[in-house]
């Protein structure tokens, strides 16, 4: 145990014309060796902005980022291209929501892998060629000498997903980000995809950041657990106590909101109100406009509060009491 | 392939009797004939003249002499030249390699400049590289290349005296290929400066769409570099457009290398098509045509198949439809 990939006050804007909007505003979390890291929230929340900026992969002309990303001892956001190209792909690799667009149209899968093996190990071509095979075995594609010299174009999405991952884990990372990997896919596959990675996982000892909007995937892979709101953490907590002790507002309203087995509903539980924009964010308490059990002191800008043995941002916890 | 190759063939064979028909058509219908020309200089008498005008054959209908030269044409005779008294597929071949000089040393120089200016100009917005091309591509498309290349002579070989004026070699035939060169620049720079701002245009265009794929973002968190991140993964899939600014830019080309060559004086095609014109020339006329035309046709299967390269997911099948 122990931190593996510490991130710091992170706070990433977008430039539009002269302003900056923040999509993350100071956000803090760790990574523990060995451990699954869910984030969730709904689209636009900054999950996936805050994980793309630990690689550093958003375009730097029109971000503005702030904040420490500590890996092994170096901050990931001062580091040097060079650097960082050294660590992506070898250290820290990442696997992206859509299986259908993120593989080069124009290479052969093959050709592909071998790339990534390239980069960072200096091994002979029939060696390389050999461990892109097995590492394709490995998640599950079983012709994996067509596969070698077939293009992205020939494979569904699931097969495709399995290529990033392949791609991903094939220089044994220390951590893998995943970023919405199942979202694309249908129910079955994704249940795949999911037990696939947890294989993987166990095998490499790899950590893993994942990213989802889907409570039950969370279920399914988290250790700990953040829920991020309209670029901020709300709560922070391991997954059994965010599951059976919910806290803050918005994330009883997310687990509220999925369906039940079992249970006659007629209509499933919605959050009313939409979030707030990046251009156009309330003062005070973000969730507020949207929150059931709202008061004056929603007014003034809630600190991440310790509670139990998690965080939430939300004054109901603000003198530490258990509710 | 072979079967695609062959039905594209196929089917530019009516493409190229059409284009052949209508500039037949058109060269006879213009005021003028060589016979004209013929008695207007030298006085000659009217039975001297119809003499001329049979041997010629301007006596048949117009759709009769077309067919006599299609099927001559497909024989591998395209006619004597009446302005050269010479066999039109002899002249045709001796000042074809010019013209090949020159325009394809132009679709280099502008390919060369332009797809770098235009990667460049799109990974770095605003940047002074995106206003020198900026820059360029205003000036090749807004300025007419007779007009730019006049200036260039009276700068360039007039007041400085750094590069020829006209002629394609010093002497009167090739010494070396140094000297070819030097005569190349002006006349070959010229042709590429107006083809220059669509490379620019095209190439900008289709690496800012690439850089905003999926595909690039996974490139880059392979951790392979920048470097090989443009090259294998942003040159190559932002091609396309670029292969298609080729083909639809080769008529231009040629088009530009025809005022082009007759301000240079160079020995080429254009200039041959200008003396051609002027004489009423109608075998030279149509013949210069027709060799034009099966350049641009079979430019434009070579470069489908180029597609099929660059890009895997299109093949010879989808292509049909």
């Amino acid at each position: 145990m122990g931190k593996q990939l510490e991130v710091k006050s992170l706070t990433v804007g977008f430039r539009s014309g002269r302003e900056v909007h923040n999509a993350v505003s100071n956000v803090t979390y760790y990574l523990n060796r060995g451990e699954t890291l869910c984030i969730v929230g709904e689209s636009g929340c900054g999950k996936s902005v805050s994980v793309s900026s630990i690689l550093r992969l958003l375009p730097e002309s029109s971000t503005v980022i702030s904040g420490e990303i500590l890996f092994g001892g170096i901050d990931l956001l001062q580091a040097e291209e060079k650097t960082l190209d050294q660590i992506r792909g070898d250290k820290i690799s990442m696997i992206f929501q859509e299986p259908m667009t993120s593989l080069n149209p124009s290479m052969t899968i093959g050709r592909q892998l071998i790339e990534s093996v390239n980069a960072h190990e200096r091994v002979p071509k029939e060696k390389a060629l050999d461990l892109c095979k097995r590492m394709l075995t490995e998640v599950g594609i079983h012709d994996a000498e067509r596969c070698m010299n077939a293009y992205p174009h020939e494979f569904s999405g699931g097969m495709r997903q399995r290529v990033m991952i392949a791609m991903a884990m094939i220089c044994k990372p220390e951590i893998l980000i995943a970023d919405e990997p199942t979202t694309a896919l249908d129910v079955t596959v994704q249940a795949q995809i999911l037990s696939l990675m947890r294989k993987l996982k166990n095998e490499y000892g790899t950590s893993i950041i994942f990213i989802t909007h889907d409570m039950g995937v969370v279920a399914e892979m988290a250790d700990d657990v953040i829920v991020m709101y309209a670029g901020e953490i709300v709560e922070k907590s391991s997954v059994t106590e965010l599951f059976t002790n919910p806290k803050h507002p918005y994330t009883k309203g997310l687990l509220a909101s999925l369906p039940h087995i079992g249970e006659k509903q007629n209509r499933l539980y919605s959050i009313e109100g939409t979030v707030p924009s990046l251009a156009n964010m309330p003062a005070g308490c973000r969730f507020k406009q949207r929150c059931k059990e709202k008061c004056d002191a929603c007014n003034v800008h809630p600190d991440l509060y310790k509670s139990g043995e998690g965080y939430v941002r939300c004054v109901l916890y603000s003198r530490g009491d258990d509710l | 392939m072979a079967k695609y190759i062959l039905k594209r063939l196929l089917i530019s064979i009516p493409v190229f009797i059409g284009i052949t028909f209508l500039v037949f058509l058109l060269a006879n219908l213009a005021p003028g004939s060589p016979v004209d020309l013929l008695s207007a200089a030298n006085g000659m008498t009217q039975e001297q003249l119809d003499a001329y005008r049979t041997y010629l054959g301007l006596d048949k209908p117009l759709v009769y002499r077309y067919g006599i030269w299609i099927l001559d044409f497909f024989r591998g005779d395209m006619g004597t030249s009446t302005a050269f008294n010479q066999s039109v597929s002899a002249l045709i071949l001796g000042r074809l390699p010019a013209t090949l000089i020159l325009t394809l040393s132009a679709q280099l120089i502008a390919m060369v400049i332009g797809i770098p200016l235009g990667m460049v100009s799109a990974s770095k917005p605003h940047s002074v590289w995106d206003s020198i091309s900026s820059f360029i591509s205003f000036i090749g498309s807004s300025i007419p290349n007779f007009f730019i290349a006049l200036v260039a002579i009276y700068v360039f070989a007039v007041n400085l005296g750094l590069l020829p004026a006209f002629g394609m070699y010093s002497g009167t035939t090739f010494t070396s290929l140094g000297d070819l060169l030097w005569h190349l620049i002006l006349p070959s720079s010229m042709i590429a400066l107006s083809l220059i701002g669509n490379f620019i245009k095209q190439t900008k265009g289709a690496v800012l769409e690439v850089l905003n794929e999926d595909y690039i973002k996974t490139a880059k968190a392979k951790g392979i570099g920048k470097f090989r991140v443009t090259i294998k993964h942003v040159l190559r899939n932002s091609m396309t457009p670029v292969v298609a600014e080729i083909s639809t830019g080769i008529p231009f080309l040629i088009a530009g290398a025809v005022t082009i060559e007759k301000i240079f004086s160079w020995p080429g095609l254009g200039s041959l098509m200008i003396t051609g014109i002027n004489n009423r020339d109608y075998n030279l006329i149509t013949g210069i045509t027709a060799v034009i035309a099966i350049i641009v046709l079979v430019c434009n299967i070579l470069l489908d198949i180029l597609y099929t390269w660059l890009d895997p997911r299109i093949d010879f099948k989808t292509m049909d439809k």
